[in-house]
């Protein structure tokens, strides 16, 4: 658990030095914003892996399928990714980007739910 | 956990900072713009390649 102290302070340290570059370098602030997300999120993830295995773990003592599982978590993942990028976007000031990612991510997590939905589909057919 | 890419970032920007505040005092414009492109691009290719890895991590961890 000691990696939570390190990534905080990494925060604060960067988000000082961001202050510092905003005045006279904003696009080399805007970028070490990135950076900074980037290392952050990937110190969290790798702590996520132990919880995803153990969902994955969980999901087939309890009979659940794996493409099920696979669904959420592909959700899981673009809604990390949308959700980081907009936020990126609407630092630099392009809101329009950010909702059309927004929708983008939208249509993503709908089209890697549709093999789900039309399992649905057929439970349903089939009980009518 | 590379803390060394922020301190690295930091420091070009510093260093573009200041080259810009020099060459705009002097009066040469076209210089402080061409510092500050060389150096948005140096800090271009590092972050990318961070964001790069760090979408190869996300799709390894979420089964993409």
């Amino acid at each position: 658990m000691e990696w939570i102290w390190k990534a905080a302070g990494i925060a604060a340290a960067g988000s000082v030095l961001g202050l510092l570059l905003r005045k006279h370098a904003p696009e080399t602030a805007l970028l070490l914003a990135a950076a900074l997300t980037g290392l952050l999120l990937s110190v969290g993830l790798d702590a996520l892996r132990a919880v995803v295995r153990f969902a994955r773990t969980a999901a087939e003592l309890s009979g659940v399928s794996a493409p099920a599982v696979t669904t959420v978590l592909k959700c899981c993942a673009i809604a990390v990714v949308t959700k980081l990028t907009c936020a990126f976007c609407r630092d630099a000031g392009q809101e329009a980007a950010a909702a059309a990612l927004e929708l983008a991510g939208c249509a993503a997590a709908a089209y890697v739910t549709l093999p789900l939905l039309e399992t649905v589909l057929d439970m349903i057919r089939s009980c009518i | 956990m590379e803390i060394d890419l922020i301190f690295k970032i930091a420091a070009v920007g510093i260093m573009v900072a200041v080259l810009n505040l020099l060459l705009s005092r002097a009066g040469r414009d076209e210089q402080a713009l061409m510092i500050t492109i060389t150096g948005l691009i140096v800090v271009l290719v590092i972050v990318i390649r961070e964001i790069s890895d760090l979408f190869a991590l996300i799709k390894s961890l979420f089964g993409f």
